[in-house]
């Protein structure tokens, strides 16, 4: 579905962004991008989406070049940005001037997540609070039913309860061929929708995961005492300690804390060649 | 194929109207309103010129397509609607071409059907106030809008598209800067390899304004010089140039 191989993008010819980004997700489901302030998440989605132009290297989504924005790919492909400002029309009037550019969109769908997400637009969409014109844009995403969504922190300006019924939404919802991609800071509350997790840094994949192969290798253990020496990493936490540590074999899966994770791979960069080497044994 | 690109273009000019409908409409009822006002004056004393509609016909047509060309994309400003514009499934040349009808189609059609429709109304409150009588007719106002103004138009406007493409903020005015730089550039350079573009025949006095003013008149000089290669080189090079370098810019606008 998306392939990206020795990725150039640079927003001063002097300081790369991506040197040689390698790329690769075969299959549908809901991705988790992860990466610090200035990683360069929403610059990759950006250039997903067509919306940006890598310098160099190979990028094929959905079997075509996104900078040559064919229509039949279009079709397929939709970007939410962070930032929504949605114009002075009414609802109806802005999905029927949309909707016949997206010939999958289903309104009965529309409709439905706008009731789960308890949103009424009497008015006009300009006149919405910014939370509430993120869900109608989510919303319209979602009912677009496009094969690659892509999506610039999604729950940023959601409350806590609006947070959980994107969660249920896009898990009742999210139609089976769509892959989602999802740049976001806030992995604790996202991260147990992922079936992927990729981290970039510096201009570089650190790992592309499926979230089961993590669950497996690592273990989030919460205790009263300072962890041991073997903890990849470990936190203060109100009532005791939190710590991650490699699995063994015949250890139960947890659910990974990619939070934590995140975390333990800064502070612990070896942790990604404990990532690789496995990868490497799972190849063989 | 064709009827399918047609009809996106229909669903874009919907859009398209939608956002600016409002503003042309309100834009040229205000123009004239002014134009009523303005033809009151000249009228009260009887001394109201033959070219007095000419002149607001002319002028009302370059501010109002003026203003489309210089709000050609105002997504540039807005990083949703930027996003917005470019994935929209279209083609780029549907939407280059829909937003390109606004200052060349729509806006003119609007302001002449309305202008021939106002016009007799002025002219009657004109003669309500001060018995004045209404002129004939011009029959050089066919000449005007057939061919004056398209071709004032066609010769102006298409200069500003790259300009109003590529620079985000105040692109008109960047635009203009530009081309008046270069215009007085070339003039300059001419004056001194001793071309025939530049005269100063009206001006002896080498102030600053007489050199400007002579730099100005120079492109008549230049355009009476050379006037049978001047058309074909515009016509044939300029024009094709500025849409298709338009075009090319907007095909490769990034958010």
């Amino acid at each position: 579905m998306i392939k990206l191989e020795n990725l150039v993008f640079r927003y001063h010819p002097k300081r790369p962004l991506f040197e040689q980004l390698d790329l690769n997700i075969d299959r549908p489901g809901i991705v988790g991008l992860l990466g610090s302030n200035g990683a360069g998440k929403t610059t990759l989605l950006h250039i997903l989406a067509g919306l940006r132009f890598p310098w160099a290297g190979e990028c094929v989504v959905l079997g075509d070049a996104p900078r040559k924005r064919r229509l039949s790919w279009q079709q397929q492909v939709l970007f939410v940005p962070e930032t929504i400002e949605m114009p002075g029309q009414t609802l109806q009037r802005w999905l029927k001037e949309l909707t016949p550019f997206y010939p999958r969109f289903d309104q009965v769908l529309f409709e439905t997540i706008l009731k789960e997400f308890e949103i009424e637009v009497p008015g006009k969409l300009n006149e919405l609070s910014f939370g509430q014109q993120k869900k109608v844009m989510l919303a319209f995403a979602l009912a677009a039913q496009t094969k690659l969504l892509l999506l610039d922190e999604p729950s940023n300006g959601l409350d806590v309860f609006s947070k959980a019924q994107l969660r249920r939404i896009w898990t009742r919802h999210l139609p089976e061929d769509t892959l989602v991609i999802i740049s976001t800071h806030q992995v604790r509350e996202l991260g147990a929708q992922f079936d992927r997790v990729i981290m970039i840094d510096q201009g570089k994949v650190l790992f592309n995961q499926l979230m089961q192969t993590l669950n497996g290798l690592f273990s989030i253990q919460r205790s009263l005492e300072a962890p041991t020496a073997e903890a990849w990493y470990s936190e203060p936490v109100p009532g005791g300690y939190l710590a991650l540590y490699a699995s063994e074999e015949g250890d139960p899966e947890t659910e990974i804390d990619l939070e934590i994770l995140m975390k333990a791979i800064v502070e612990k960069p070896e942790i990604l060649v404990h990532l690789q080497k496995k990868e490497m044994y799972a190849a063989q | 194929m064709l009827l399918n690109s047609l009809n996106r273009m229909g669903l874009l000019f919907r859009i398209e109207w939608g956002k600016r409908g409002k503003v042309i409409i309100v834009s040229i009822l205000v123009y004239l309103l002014f134009m009523l006002i303005s033809v009151m004056i000249p009228a009260q004393y009887l001394d109201m010129s033959r070219n007095f509609f000419p002149t607001h016909l002319i002028l009302g047509l370059i501010l109002l397509t003026g203003w489309q060309m210089a709000t050609l994309f105002p997504e540039w400003n807005h990083h949703f609607q930027t996003c917005q514009l470019i994935q929209l499934p279209a083609t780029p040349l549907e939407k280059y071409l829909v937003r390109l009808s606004f200052p060349f189609l729509v806006v003119p059609v609007l302001f002449l059907g309305t202008f021939w429709l106002f016009r007799p109304v002025c002219l009657y409150l004109c003669m309500a106030i001060t018995g004045f009588e209404i002129y004939p007719f011009y029959p050089y106002e066919i000449r005007i809008v057939s061919i004056i103004i398209p071709w004032t138009l066609a010769m102006i406007l298409p200069m500003f598209i790259p300009g109003s493409i590529l620079f985000k903020r105040g692109h008109l005015i960047k635009s203009i800067a530009i081309y008046i730089v270069l215009f007085i550039c070339l003039a300059t350079i001419s004056s001194l390899l001793g071309l025939p573009a530049f005269s100063t025949s009206s001006y002896n006095d080498g102030s600053i304004g007489a050199i400007i003013g002579a730099q100005f008149e120079s492109i008549g000089t230049f355009i009476k010089a050379y006037n049978s290669i001047a058309k074909p080189i515009w016509m044939g090079a300029v024009l094709p140039l500025a849409f298709v370098s338009g075009y090319w810019l907007f095909k490769q606008q990034e958010a």
